[in-house]
């Protein structure tokens, strides 16, 4: 790959790699700063990249969190995550969870920002990063285990513990506000 | 109510390596939900997990603030790329310095006749040599000495900009904040300013900033009891990557919109100093309380 289109592939993922940021750093100083980081790491290694192959975005991806979490005091992640990493290999299955506990079709997704806003915000880090990946940095299960260098089934489950975490603050949401379409779908669509 | 902002399959992202002959069903139905598994694969019953799974997707992206990278972030990195790029970078104009320090060394009583002769002579052959210029040429300089003023004039007000920006607002928490940015803290701020305080001058605060080129950085300022457009900022980035500017001298650098340089760079103990006010009697203040080597040039 030439010099000049690695430039421009790198640049025109800033604002994603921006926004990512901020979600993690919730600052944007600090968002500004990884973000530079990664950058000149990215600009330095940028040889890497083509023997790497895949895709710009998620590269990119994996050295800010790698930027980031170099920051972030390890007492702070260490512990679970550790634990999960040996305790999870490629072979292992995501839980197969319930259904949501509304009904979809009446669940107004608009009226839920806010709660739902606030829920991520509390999430754990380790649930929360693959969360954000997934929803606002457009990645895959399989890319988001990249990043962040653990088995995808540890993705999933990380996943469906923030999902389940998200489900159960809108179930009680949807309750507060006497959303009557609320666990309708409990009982009709109970497979899992 | 789906927001599609991010959810295009990234154009530069292989195809899919994943089967779903070999999926099971918890797994088919999230790479349904990535567009990595037909829709047809998905039994009926399945169906709404897939869309409460797109559904949720959307709703995280929505809630998640879309924001783009400040102006000064993208012209910093922009920078990078160029200074990495080759044509852009920089060497440091050093080799001859060293040896000119040891032979003046060797003469004791001539040293300070002689250190102001090698300094004139080093600004004089720097100025006029034709080798890589300081931040890769004119325009890089002005890039650079452009943000410091935009800055620092955006930030002489006690504003929104101001308080979201300058979290330390004491010297002690500027420290603190300083150790925390660059994992030690500068000389600069561990330097009395009794001298600017005197002048009027008042410790506004101290903040992360984006200075263009690699490096993290942060912006002390101080703001005058009387006129705010006269505010004081100082500059402080990590010293990375070759600048082109000798150690030894202090550079007023070009600004667009006037002839007037003041803007000041210089180099020490692993930062390089921005310094940069209306106030030339300030600078001249500040200059002295931060150390800025006495020998100056001016970067064309």
């Amino acid at each position: 790959m030439e010099r000049a289109e690695f430039e421009q592939l790198a640049i025109e993922q800033m604002d994603a790699v921006y926004r990512m940021a901020l979600q993690l750093a919730r600052h944007p100083d600090e968002a500004s700063d990884l973000v530079q980081e990664t950058y000149l790491r990215a600009i330095r290694a940028s040889s890497r990249f083509e023997e790497r192959g895949g895709g710009i975005r998620s590269w990119l991806f994996t050295i800010l969190h790698n930027v980031f979490y170099s920051r972030v005091d390890k007492k702070k992640r260490a512990p679970a995550l550790v634990d999960e990493f040996f305790e999870a290999d490629q072979t292992e299955r995501p839980p197969d969870e319930a259904p949501p506990a509304w009904d979809l079709a009446t669940l107004d997704w608009d009226h839920v920002d806010g709660r739902l806003k606030k829920a991520i915000d509390a999430l754990p880090e380790d649930q929360r990063e693959p969360l954000l990946l997934w929803g606002v940095g457009g990645m895959k299960y399989r890319e988001i285990a990249e990043i962040m260098n653990v088995p995808i089934g540890t993705v999933m489950s990380r996943l469906h513990r923030a999902r389940a975490t998200l489900a159960k603050e809108l179930e009680e949401f949807t309750r507060e506000i006497g959303w009557h379409g609320a666990t309708h779908a409990a009982g009709t669509q109970d497979d899992g | 109510m789906t927001d599609d902002r991010t959810f295009h399959p990234d154009p530069n992202t292989p195809p899919a390596r994943l089967d779903p002959e070999s999926m099971s069903r918890p797994e088919l139905i999230r790479a349904a939900a990535d567009g990595e598994a037909p829709m047809n694969r998905i039994e009926n019953v399945d169906r709404a997990r897939v869309e409460f799974e797109r559904s949720l997707r959307a709703a995280v992206d929505r809630v998640s603030p879309d924001a783009k990278a400040p102006a000064h972030l993208r012209a910093s990195i922009e920078r990078m790329f160029r200074e990495h790029s080759g044509a852009g970078v920089v060497t440091p104009a050093s080799g001859a310095g060293t040896r000119s320090r040891s032979f003046w060394n060797r003469s004791v009583g001539l040293l300070g006749v002689a250190a102001v002769l090698a300094l004139c002579a080093a600004v004089v052959v720097m100025s006029l040599r034709s080798g890589p210029a300081p931040f890769g040429g004119h325009q890089g300089a002005i890039r650079t000495a452009s943000f410091i003023q935009s800055e620092s004039d955006d930030c002489s007000e006690l504003n929104d900009h101001f308080n979201a920006k300058f979290r330390a607002r004491s010297r002690e928490e500027a420290q603190r904040l300083a150790q925390s940015i660059f994992e030690k803290v500068p000389d600069a701020l561990l330097r009395t300013d009794d001298a600017l305080i005197s002048m009027g001058y008042e410790f506004a605060g101290f903040g992360r900033c984006a200075v263009p080129g690699p490096g993290r950085s942060g912006h002390l300022i101080y703001h005058p009891d009387s006129n705010p457009a006269e505010a004081l900022s100082l500059f402080i980035q990590e010293d990375v990557v070759p600048i082109g500017i000798d150690q030894s001298c202090c550079y007023r650098m070009p600004l667009v919109d006037t002839t007037d340089n003041r803007v000041l760079v210089w180099r020490e103990g692993g930062f390089v100093y921005y310094l940069y006010s209306h106030n030339p009697q300030a600078i001249e203040t500040a200059r002295s309380i931060f150390h800025a080597p006495k020998h100056e040039a001016v970067i064309r």
